[in-house]
């Protein structure tokens, strides 16, 4: 009787072992080369510089080299702005953008964006890469844009209060809304 | 020999003083009066800042003041992407009027953005009149 019960319970142990190690596999599907980041965070001088003015400066790893060659060919109306950059400036930027896409990088999230988009897809609005539209998608846009702490899905540090490092974990999103929860008590 | 101390002193306090964005907008607006403007004014440049002109891609009436703030010491805000936009006042952030490269990339991208045309060299130096009493 004992032995049966030490081997049921060597089994129970195993599976437990087995289960608890498949949800820290999970977990540490998100590790990356760089420890608490999930995207090659931006660190080009240039890119921050002449890119990072205006909006936030997206990871590359957050769009396919196809994509960052639209935006760089398009800067003569980006979004509706007239950009003039040197020549220099404009190489710089191509090379970085490229070089550090999403479809170059084995940083886990850029694995997962390129593994949720079709080759037929050149997304040229971090907002419309597939992967990363379809976790925002229960966000009302209605909402976040008349947030004044948000105005717009560009504005990814208003909420993803890593961005910087390269880091969109859902632990480290800021709470933005004011608003009164359910239960009616205002919250902080 | 006190005469000349004091004329020293005077002589290194007036270089050092002209040093930082001070010198750099004296630069800039000598560069203004030769294309054509003068008498500078920071009350033009201050009347500039809150005009209203009518944004081509929204229809909305905006000014500099839209992303800027009334307040040049305050922090700012881009209309479209929220992001925040550091005080342009050079008594709040002493990067500001530094890098004469700036200056003019700035300009020329603003002004057309608020303006739809670049500013002219009249309205460029009331501006920094305006920005370097803040």
């Amino acid at each position: 009787m004992r032995r049966i019960r030490l081997s049921v319970l060597a089994v129970l142990l195993l599976l437990g072992a087995g289960l608890a190690g498949r949800a820290a596999a999970e977990e540490e599907a998100l590790d990356s080369p760089v420890p608490g980041s999930d995207i090659a965070p931006a660190r080009n001088e240039v890119y921050i510089e002449e890119c990072g003015a205006c909006h936030v400066a997206f990871p590359p790893g957050l769009m396919p080299q196809r994509s960052w060659e639209v935006i760089v060919d398009g800067f003569a109306d980006h979004f509706g702005e007239e950009l003039e950059f040197d020549d220099e400036v404009i190489a710089s930027l191509r090379k970085y953008l490229i070089n550090n896409a999403a479809d170059r990088s084995k940083y886990p999230r850029s694995v997962l964006i390129m593994q949720y988009l079709r080759d037929d897809l050149t997304p040229t609005r971090v907002m419309d890469v597939p992967y990363i539209k379809r976790k925002h998608s229960q966000i009302p846009r209605d909402a976040l844009e008349k947030n004044a702490n948000v105005r717009s899905f560009a504005n990814c540090d208003a909420c993803h209060s890593r961005v910087e490092a390269g880091s969109f974990n859902k632990k480290e999103i800021k709470s933005i809304w004011s608003a009164p929860n359910r239960a009616g008590r205002q919250q902080r | 020999m006190k005469r000349i101390a004091l004329l020293a002193t005077l002589a290194v306090g007036l270089t050092v003083g002209s040093a930082g964005y001070a010198g750099v907008i004296d630069d800039q607006l000598k560069s203004y009066e030769a294309a054509g403007g003068k008498n500078f004014s920071a009350e033009r440049g201050k009347a500039m800042w809150t005009q209203d002109h009518k944004d081509p891609e929204s229809g909305k009436m905006i000014n500099c003041a839209t992303c800027h703030t009334t307040d040049l010491k305050a922090t700012g805000k881009h209309h479209q992407t929220g992001k925040p936009i550091e005080p342009m006042a050079p008594s709040a952030n002493k990067e500001r009027f530094t890098d004469p490269k700036k200056i003019e990339k700035w300009f020329k991208r603003n002004c057309k953005e608020v303006l739809s045309r670049e500013c002219t060299a009249q309205e460029k130096g009331d501006l920094l009149m305006f920005f370097r009493a803040q």
